[in-house]
C-alpha cells in the first residue's frame, strides 16, 4: 500500500520548491500545482480500495505509535473528502495553466498548493492538534489568496475573512486546550475513548468552541459573513477551491469532532437547526442577487447548510446523503466557478447577469457546461446532484426528521427560482452589449478542465454505483465511533488490558 | 322493422309540416294578442316553398352552404332520438345526455356556416346565442339531473314508462320546481322573447340569418320548425308523460303556447341581463328542486 | 452484433440515448436530418416498446422496470403522438438540434417513467422528463420565454418536492422502494401518514396535470413553448401527471382502508374532494378560456379545464368514473394534440396567434379548417368523435353516484367549451380574411398529414368506443378496481342508459343526406365576395369588419365577480413576501460589515451556550 503521508509530504516539498522552478523558467511555475495534485490524485485512487472497506488505517509518523505519537487516521470518511478536494484541486490546477496569476506568481502557486495541502491534512489527520495546524495552514493561505490581487475589495474581503477565520481558529485552539487539560491527550481516538470520563460541562464548552471555530470555514450561518465578499474578490481558481476544498475540510472537521470526539447526539442535532437556517439564509440571499459570483457564493452557503442539515440528522442514511452532497457540491461549484471565470473573460471581468445575457447563443459549449453544473446543483438527473439530493432528502426523512426535510425542500424552491432565472438570462435571445467575442487567449485548457469536472458529474450521474459504495462506507465509518477508536489505538488499549 | 324505417322517413316530414304550422299559429296568436289580424296559419309553409324556388342565391363558400345542411341534419337526428307518441325509434341507442349533445350539432353547424358569411352581425348573433346557451344550459341540466335521479335512469323510454297511468303520475308534480326551471330555460331555447337576443332583428339584422337567403333561409325555417317540436317534445317527455301521437302534439303545442304568450307581451333583455338572469333565479329554483330530489 | 444479447429494456434506453446524441450531433449538418433521425429513433423505440418482456431489474443502482396494461396504454399514447408530432416537426427545420435532443430525451424519460416499478426509477425519470420540458420552453428565446420557463421549473420543483417527500414517507414506513412492496405494506402504515403521503402525491402530480390550484404555470408555458411541442406538452405530458394521480389514488389508496373514511353520497371523502377540485378546475378554467385573446392561451386554459374532467372522473371512483376518466385522458390527448398542431400550422403561416389579427383563413387553409372542426367536435364532445363517449361516461358516473352539484359545474364547463371553441375557430378560420393574409398558403404536407394521422383514432374510437373500453376494463382488472363490462364494440351501457356510437354515426349520415337533398332541391347559388355582405345600410361601400376582439365581452362583464377570484394573487403575495425577506437577508444580514459579523459570532456563542444548556443540564 502507498503511504498516505505522501499526500501531504509531496505537495509540501513541491510548494516550497516553486521559486526554484521559477528560477529555471518563469513558465514552469504553473506546472507545479498540476504535478503536485496529479500525483495526489493518483495516490488517492490507489487508496480508494481502502476507502471502500470500513477500515481506518493509522499511519504512524516517526515510528511512535498512537496515542503518543502523531499519526494520520486514513479512513473511508476522510478519504472521501480527500477525494473531493483532490479532484477539485486537479481541475483547478489544470485550469491554472492558462491563467494569468496575480503577482508575485511564485507565492500564488505556493499558497495555492498549501491551501490544498492544508485541507487534505485536515481530513486525514488523526491528531487534534495537527487538525488545528492544518486548519491554520489552510486558512492563512486562504486569507492571503483572497487578498492577493491587492485591490481594495480583495483586501477588504481578505480582512473580513482573516478576522472571522483567525477568531475561529483561536476558539478551536481553546477547545483543544480544554480537552488536553482534562484528558492529557491529543490523539482523536484516544480523546474519543476517554471523553465520557471528562466533566460534561467542559465537553460542552469544547463542543461550542469547535462548532464556532470550524463553523467559520464550513460557512455556517452567522459565521459566514466573509463568504460573499471573499468569493467575489478572490481569483476564480481560489474561489473554486474555497468551496471545493476549504469549506469541505471545515465541514469534515466539524463532523469528525462532533461525531467522533464529542459523540453527543443532542449536540450533533443542533446542526439540524443551524443547517436549515444556513440553507434559508443562503438561498434567500441569492434570490435577488444579480452578480453571478455572489449568487454562486450564496448558493454555496445554501448547499453547505443542506449538508450540515444532513450531518445533523444523526443517522447513517442522512450522513450518506450528506457526504454524497458534499462531493457533488464540491465538484459542481468548482465547475460553475471555472466556467464563470471564462465567461468573465468575455465581458471584461463583469459577472452580473445583464452583462452575461445571451452568453449561451455565442458560446454554446461553455453554456452547456454551466447548465450541467446548474442542473446538477438543482438535483436533476442524469447528473450527480440528483443522486446526492435524493439520498439526502430521503435519508433525512428515514432518519426521522421529516420536518427538516420539508423545510429543506422549501428552500430548494428558492434555489430553483434563481437558477432557472440565471439559465434563462444566459440562454436569452437578447445579447448583452458587453458580450464581445474578444480575441482573448486560447480557452482550450479551461475548457478541458471544466469538461473534466462536467464529465465527473455526468459519469457519476449515469453510473452512481462506485459513488454510492464510497459514500456508504464513508458514512458508516463516521458513525461507527467504536470502530474508529479500535482501529487507531486498539493495540494500545489491548496492551492496557481493557477495551 | 320496415314499419320503423318507413316511420323514420315519414316522421321528419310530418314534423316539419307540423312545426311550420306551429310557427304559423305562433304568428297568428301573437298578432291576435297585439290586436292585429296576422297571416293565415299555413303562411310559413308557403314561405318555405317560395324560398326554395328562389334562384341565384348569394353564397359565401362551402362551409356557408353546409351550415344550413348540417343544421337540418342535426335536428333530424335529434328528432329520431326522441320518442314521439310512444314510438321509441332510436331512443334505445342513446339517452338524455346523448340527446343533449346531438341537439348541439345543428346550432354548431349553423354557427360555422354563419361564420364564413363574414358578416359581423351574424358573428355577434352567434356570440349572443352562445352566451345565452351558457346561461340556460346550466338550468336545463340542473333540471334534467333531477329527473334522471328521480327516475333512476337517463333513458327517455324508462322516464316515460314511469309516468304512465294518468295525469297524477306526471313528473311535473313531484318535480315541479325542475319543471318550472326547464320551462324558463325553454323560453330561451325556443328563442322567444325576452330571450331572442341572438336574432334581435332591430339590433343586429336577424343575426345569424343575416346573410342567408333563398333556399338557405328555407332550410333554416325547416330547422326551426323541427327545433320547436324537439324542444317542446323534451319537456313533454320529461314532465308531461309523453302520450299517444295526437296527445303528444297537443301537449307539445300547449308548452309552445305558454312560451308564445310570454313572448307576445315581453320586451327583450340585454344579453348580459339574460345570462345573469339564468344563472340566478331559474338556477336557484332548479337547484332547490334538485336538492329536494337528492334528499328524498 | 452486440445488441443481440441486450435486454430489450437496455436496448430501449440505448435507442433513446444514442438517438438523442446522434440527432444532436448530426443535426448541425442538415436541416432535415435531425427530424428524420428523431423519427427513426421513435420508430425503433415503438417497435421495442411493443416487444418488451414483463420485468427487468437493474442491479445497481437498483432500479426496477416492468410493463403492464396501464403503462402500455400511456406508452402507446406517448410514442404514437410523439411520432406524429415529430412528423409535423419536418415542417420546422428552424428548430435547433438542442430542441431535438431534449425532445427525444423527454420522450425516453416519459416512457421509462411509465415503465418504472420502483420509486427511485420513477422519480429519476420524472425529474428528467420535467427539466427537459424546461429546456424546450426556454429554447433560445426571449424574456417572455425565460419567465415562462422559470415559472414552469419552480412549479415543477414544487411538484417534485411533494412527490419526493411522499415517496420518502412511503419508503420509510413500508421499508421498500418497490411499488409492489409499498402496495403490500401500505396497509400497515399509520393512517395519518398514509393520507398525507397520498395527498402529497396527488398534489405533486397535479402540477404536471395542470389541476387548479397548481396550474398557474400552464398558460405561460404553453404560450411560450415551441408551437409544435406545445401539442405534445398538452396532449401527452400532462397525461403523465394523470398517470401519477391514477397510481397514487387507485393503486396506493383505493384498495386500502381509505374506504373506511367518512362517506359523502356513497363516495369516500378523499374521492369527493378530488371530484370537487376536478369540477372546479374544469369550470373555472373554461370560463377563463372564454376571455383569452391569444389562441394558444385559450387552448391552454381549455387543457386545464379538460384535465379537470379527468380528475373529476377519478374522484367519482366508480367503475364508470374510472373508465370515463381514462377514456377522457386518451381523447384529450388526441384532440388537444390535433388542435395545438393546427394552431402551430396557423402560426407558422401567419406568424401570430392573436385572434383579432386572424380570420377568414378557411379560404386559404381549408384542410386546416376541416381538421380544426374535427378537433373541435371532439373537444366539444359531439357524438361520432372520441370526445363524446369519454364525456358521456363521466356524466353518467357522476349522476349515478349522485354528485349533483359537481355535475352541474361539469356541464357548465362543457357548455363553455362551445363558447371558446367557436371563438377559436371563428376568429381564426371564419369571418373576414385579413389583408395581410391574402397570400397565405395551406400548411405544408408534414403538418396536414399529421392532422390526418391523429383524426383516424378520433373517429375510429368515436364510432367503436368498445375497443378502448376493453383496454380500460383490463386495466381495472389488473388493479382490482371495479370495471365496466357491459359494452360491445359500438355500444356502452351504464345503469342509467346506453349509447350506440355506430348507430348515431350512421343515422347522422342519413340525416345529412336528407339535408343535402333539401340543398339540391333548392335553386342555384352565386358565389359572392366576402365584402358583399348585408350591413343594413350602415356602410355604403365594403369595409373590413372582423368581429374578433373581446368576442364575449358582454359575458365577461357579467362574470367579472367570478374572474376576480384568483389563486394567482396569493402566489404573488407569497412571492412578494419572499422577495422582501430575501432582500432583508441579503442587505441586512450579509451587510458586509466586519464588526457586524463579529457581533454575530458573539451572539452565536451565547445562543449556543443557552441552547446546549437547555438540552444538557
Amino acid at each position: 500500500m502507498v503511504s498516505p503521508i505522501l499526500l501531504i509530504a509531496v505537495p509540501l516539498i513541491l510548494a516550497f520548491s516553486v521559486p526554484l522552478w521559477g528560477l529555471i523558467h518563469k513558465k514552469l511555475e504553473k506546472f507545479v500545482p498540476l504535478i503536485a495534485f496529479g500525483f495526489n490524485t493518483y495516490l488517492i485512487f490507489r487508496l480508494l480500495p481502502f476507502a471502500l472497506t470500513e477500515r481506518t488505517i493509522s499511519v504512524v509518523i516517526a515510528n511512535i505509535k498512537p496515542p503518543f505519537g502523531i499519526n494520520l487516521a486514513v479512513g473511508p470518511f476522510g478519504l472521501f473528502f480527500a477525494l473531493i478536494i483532490q479532484l477539485v484541486a486537479l481541475a483547478t490546477a489544470f485550469y491554472l495553466l492558462s491563467y494569468d496569476p496575480p503577482e508575485p506568481s511564485d507565492k500564488f502557486y505556493m499558497l495555492f498548493i498549501l491551501l490544498v495541502l492544508g485541507s487534505t491534512g485536515m481530513v486525514l489527520t488523526g491528531d487534534i492538534f495537527n487538525l488545528f495546524v492544518f486548519l491554520e495552514i489552510t486558512s492563512i493561505s486562504a486569507y492571503a489568496l483572497t487578498a492577493i490581487t491587492k485591490t481594495g475589495p480583495a483586501a477588504e474581503a481578505g480582512f473580513k475573512y482573516l478576522l472571522l477565520g483567525s477568531l475561529g481558529s483561536t476558539l478551536v485552539l481553546l477547545g483543544i486546550a480544554l480537552i488536553y487539560g482534562s484528558l492529557g491527550t491529543l490523539n482523536m481516538a484516544h480523546i474519543a475513548h476517554r471523553i465520557s470520563g471528562m466533566d460534561s460541562r467542559l465537553v460542552v464548552a469544547a463542543a461550542i468552541l469547535f462548532i464556532v471555530g470550524f463553523g467559520v470555514e464550513a460557512e455556517m450561518l452567522p459565521l459566514n459573513g466573509w463568504v460573499p465578499d471573499a468569493y467575489q474578490a478572490a481569483p476564480i481558481p481560489v474561489v473554486a477551491l474555497l468551496s471545493g476544498a476549504v469549506a469541505k475540510a471545515g465541514l469534515y472537521a466539524l463532523a469528525r469532532v462532533l461525531y467522533t470526539l464529542i459523540g453527543m447526539p443532542n449536540i450533533i442535532m443542533l446542526l439540524l437547526t443551524f443547517g436549515i437556517l444556513t440553507m434559508f439564509a443562503g438561498e434567500l440571499a441569492a434570490l435577488r442577487q444579480n452578480d453571478i459570483r455572489r449568487l454562486l457564493a450564496y448558493s454555496s452557503i445554501g448547499q453547505m447548510g443542506m449538508i450540515m442539515l444532513a450531518f445533523g440528522a444523526f443517522g447513517v442514511n442522512s450522513v450518506f446523503g450528506g457526504v454524497l452532497q458534499a462531493f457533488t457540491h464540491g465538484i459542481t461549484k468548482a465547475l460553475l466557478f471555472l466556467v464563470l471565470g471564462v465567461m468573465a473573460l468575455h465581458t471584461g471581468g463583469a459577472t452580473d447577469m445583464e452583462s452575461l445575457r445571451g452568453f449561451g447563443r455565442k458560446f454554446p459549449y461553455w453554456s452547456m457546461l454551466f447548465a450541467v453544473g446548474v442542473l446538477s446543483t438543482l438535483g436533476l438527473p442524469p447528473f450527480a446532484g440528483f443522486w446526492s439530493k435524493l439520498a439526502l432528502i430521503i435519508g433525512v426523512i428515514i432518519d426521522g426528521h421529516p420536518t427538516y426535510a420539508a423545510l429543506a425542500l422549501i428552500a430548494t424552491f428558492i434555489e430553483v427560482f434563481y437558477f432557472a432565472r440565471l439559465l434563462s438570462v444566459i440562454y436569452s435571445s437578447k445579447l448583452s452589449p458587453k458580450l464581445v467575442e474578444r480575441s482573448i487567449r486560447n480557452t482550450t485548457i479551461p475548457l478541458l478542465s471544466a469538461t473534466f469536472l462536467a464529465a465527473i458529474i455526468i459519469a457519476v450521474g449515469l453510473y452512481p454505483n462506485v459513488f454510492f459504495d464510497l459514500g456508504d462506507s464513508a458514512s458508516r465509518a463516521l458513525l461507527n465511533r467504536a470502530h474508529y477508536i479500535f482501529s487507531i489505538i486498539g493495540h494500545y488499549l489491548q496492551s492496557m488490558g481493557g477495551v | 322493422m320496415t314499419g320503423q324505417i318507413l316511420w323514420a322517413i315519414f316522421m321528419p316530414i310530418l314534423v316539419i309540416i307540423i312545426g311550420l304550422i306551429y310557427m304559423g299559429l305562433a304568428r297568428k296568436i301573437t298578432a291576435r294578442i297585439h290586436n292585429r289580424y296576422g297571416p293565415p296559419f299555413y303562411q310559413n309553409i308557403i314561405d318555405v316553398i317560395k324560398l326554395f324556388s328562389k334562384k341565384d342565391v348569394a353564397n359565401h363558400g362551402v362551409m356557408f352552404s353546409l351550415g344550413p345542411v348540417i343544421a337540418v341534419a342535426g335536428m333530424v337526428i335529434s328528432l329520431l332520438f326522441i320518442p314521439i307518441g310512444n314510438r321509441p325509434l332510436l331512443s334505445f341507442n342513446g339517452d338524455i345526455i346523448v340527446l343533449l349533445y346531438l341537439l348541439v350539432i345543428a346550432p354548431l353547424g349553423m354557427a360555422l356556416g354563419v361564420g364564413e358569411g363574414a358578416n359581423p352581425n351574424g358573428a355577434i348573433g352567434i356570440a349572443r346565442a352562445l352566451t345565452l346557451m351558457l346561461g340556460y344550459e346550466v338550468v336545463l341540466v340542473i333540471a334534467a339531473v333531477a329527473v334522471m335521479i328521480h327516475a333512476g335512469s337517463a333513458s327517455f323510454m324508462e322516464i316515460i314508462r314511469q309516468q304512465q297511468g294518468g295525469v297524477a303520475h306526471w313528473f311535473i308534480w313531484p318535480l315541479f320546481l325542475s319543471a318550472l326551471a326547464t320551462d324558463i330555460a325553454l323560453q330561451a331555447i325556443l328563442g322567444e322573447k325576452p330571450f331572442d337576443q341572438p336574432i334581435a332583428p332591430h339590433e343586429i339584422a336577424s343575426g345569424p340569418m343575416v346573410e342567408y337567403g333563398g333556399k338557405f333561409l328555407g332550410m333554416l325555417q325547416i330547422y326551426h320548425a323541427i327545433a320547436i317540436i324537439v324542444e317542446t317534445g323534451i319537456f313533454v317527455n320529461l314532465f308531461l308523460g309523453g302520450g299517444s301521437l295526437v296527445w303528444w302534439f297537443v301537449k307539445s303545442f300547449a308548452v309552445f303556447f305558454v312560451a308564445l304568450l310570454i313572448n307576445a307581451v315581453m320586451p327583450r333583455f340585454r344579453i348580459g341581463q339574460a345570462f345573469k338572469f339564468y344563472w340566478t333565479y331559474p338556477a336557484a329554483i332548479g337547484l332547490v328542486g334538485l336538492i329536494i330530489v337528492a334528499i328524498t | 452484433m452486440f445488441g443481440i444479447n441486450m435486454n430489450p429494456y437496455e436496448l430501449l434506453a440505448a435507442v433513446f440515448g444514442l438517438g438523442a446524441i446522434l440527432t444532436y450531433l448530426l443535426g448541425h449538418f442538415d436541416r432535415h436530418l435531425k427530424t428524420w433521425l428523431t423519427l427513426i429513433t421513435l420508430a425503433l423505440a415503438t417497435y421495442i416498446f411493443l416487444h418488451l418482456p414483463n420485468e427487468y431489474s437493474l442491479e445497481s443502482p437498483s432500479l426496477l422496470f416492468g410493463i403492464d396494461k396501464l403503462s402500455w396504454l400511456f406508452g402507446i399514447l406517448t410514442l404514437g403522438l410523439g411520432t406524429i408530432v415529430a412528423f409535423a416537426l419536418l415542417a420546422y427545420p428552424e428548430l435547433s438540434p438542442n430542441f431535438y435532443f431534449m425532445f427525444i430525451l423527454n420522450i425516453g424519460a416519459s416512457i421509462f417513467l411509465l415503465l418504472s416499478r420502483d420509486l427511485v426509477a420513477f422519480f429519476l425519470m420524472w425529474e428528467l422528463m420535467s427539466w427537459t420540458i424546461f429546456a424546450m420552453i426556454l429554447g433560445d428565446g426571449g424574456a417572455e420565454r425565460g419567465r415562462a420557463a422559470t415559472k414552469y421549473l419552480v412549479w415543477s420543483a414544487i411538484g417534485a418536492a411533494f412527490i419526493l417527500f411522499a415517496f420518502a414517507i412511503l419508503a420509510k414506513s413500508t421499508n421498500s422502494f418497490e411499488w409492489s412492496g409499498i402496495v403490500a405494506g401500505i396497509s400497515q402504515m399509520p393512517s395519518g401518514w398514509r393520507v398525507a403521503a397520498i395527498a402529497l402525491l396527488i398534489a405533486g402530480f397535479a402540477v404536471k396535470a395542470a389541476i387548479m390550484p397548481m396550474h398557474t404555470w400552464v398558460p405561460d408555458a404553453y404560450a411560450e413553448s415551441p408551437h409544435p411541442f406545445t401539442a405534445f406538452l398538452s396532449g401527452v405530458l400532462s397525461k403523465l401527471g394523470i398517470y401519477g394521480i391514477f397510481l397514487a389514488f387507485f393503486v396506493l389508496s383505493a384498495r386500502f382502508e381509505l374506504v373506511n373514511m367518512p362517506k359523502i353520497f356513497g363516495t369516500h371523502i378523499f374521492g369527493y374532494i378530488l371530484a370537487w377540485i376536478g369540477a372546479l378546475t374544469a369550470f373555472g378554467a373554461s370560463l377563463i378560456a372564454i376571455k383569452q385573446e391569444h389562441a394558444k392561451r385559450l387552448l391552454a386554459w381549455s387543457s386545464i379545464s379538460q384535465l379537470g374532467y379527468i380528475l373529476f372522473g377519478f374522484g367519482i371512483g366508480s367503475a364508470i368514473g374510472i373508465a370515463g376518466a381514462l377514456f377522457h385522458a386518451v381523447s384529450h390527448a388526441l384532440f388537444k394534440t390535433l388542435l395545438f398542431l393546427i394552431l402551430a400550422g396557423v402560426i407558422k403561416r401567419t406568424g401570430t396567434d392573436r385572434m383579432a389579427e386572424l380570420g377568414g383563413l378557411i379560404k386559404k387553409m381549408p384542410l386546416s379548417f376541416i381538421f380544426a372542426v374535427v378537433g373541435g367536435l371532439a373537444l366539444a364532445g359531439i357524438p361520432m368523435t372520441i370526445g363524446f363517449p369519454s364525456k358521456w361516461l363521466i356524466y353518467e358516473a357522476a349522476i349515478h353516484q349522485g354528485f349533483i352539484f359537481t355535475t352541474v359545474l361539469i356541464f357548465a364547463a362543457s357548455t363553455a367549451v362551445f363558447l371558446y371553441y367557436y371563438r377559436f375557430v371563428f376568429s381564426i378560420f371564419l369571418g373576414e380574411l385579413h389583408a395581410n393574409h391574402q397570400d397565405v398558403k395551406e400548411v405544408p404536407f408534414p403538418i396536414w398529414f399529421s392532422y390526418i394521422l391523429i383524426s383516424i383514432p378520433i373517429f375510429w374510437l368515436g364510432l367503436f368506443p368498445g375497443k378502448a373500453m376493453q383496454i380500460f376494463a383490463e386495466i381495472a382488472e389488473q388493479f382490482d378496481l371495479p370495471a365496466v363490462t357491459n359494452f360491445t364494440a359500438t355500444t356502452i351501457t351504464t345503469p342509467l342508459g346506453s349509447f350506440n356510437a355506430l348507430i348515431v354515426g350512421l343515422v347522422f349520415f342519413a340525416s345529412f343526406a336528407f339535408g343535402l337533398l333539401l340543398y339540391f332541391i333548392g335553386g342555384r347559388t352565386r358565389k359572392v365576395h366576402q365584402y358583399d355582405t348585408f350591413l343594413a345600410g350602415e356602410a355604403d361601400e365594403p369595409v373590413k369588419l372582423h368581429y374578433g376582439q373581446r368576442f364575449f365581452y358582454f359575458l365577461e362583464r357579467e362574470l367579472k365577480p367570478l374572474y376576480r377570484i384568483s389563486v394567482e394573487k396569493i402566489y404573488q403575495f407569497v412571492a412578494e413576501f419572499t422577495r422582501f425577506v430575501a432582500d432583508q437577508v441579503r442587505k441586512g444580514f450579509f451587510c458586509g460589515n466586519a464588526q457586524a459579523y463579529l457581533y454575530y459570532m458573539t451572539i452565536f456563542i451565547v445562543i449556543l451556550v443557552f441552547a446546549i444548556w437547555r438540552i444538557k443540564l
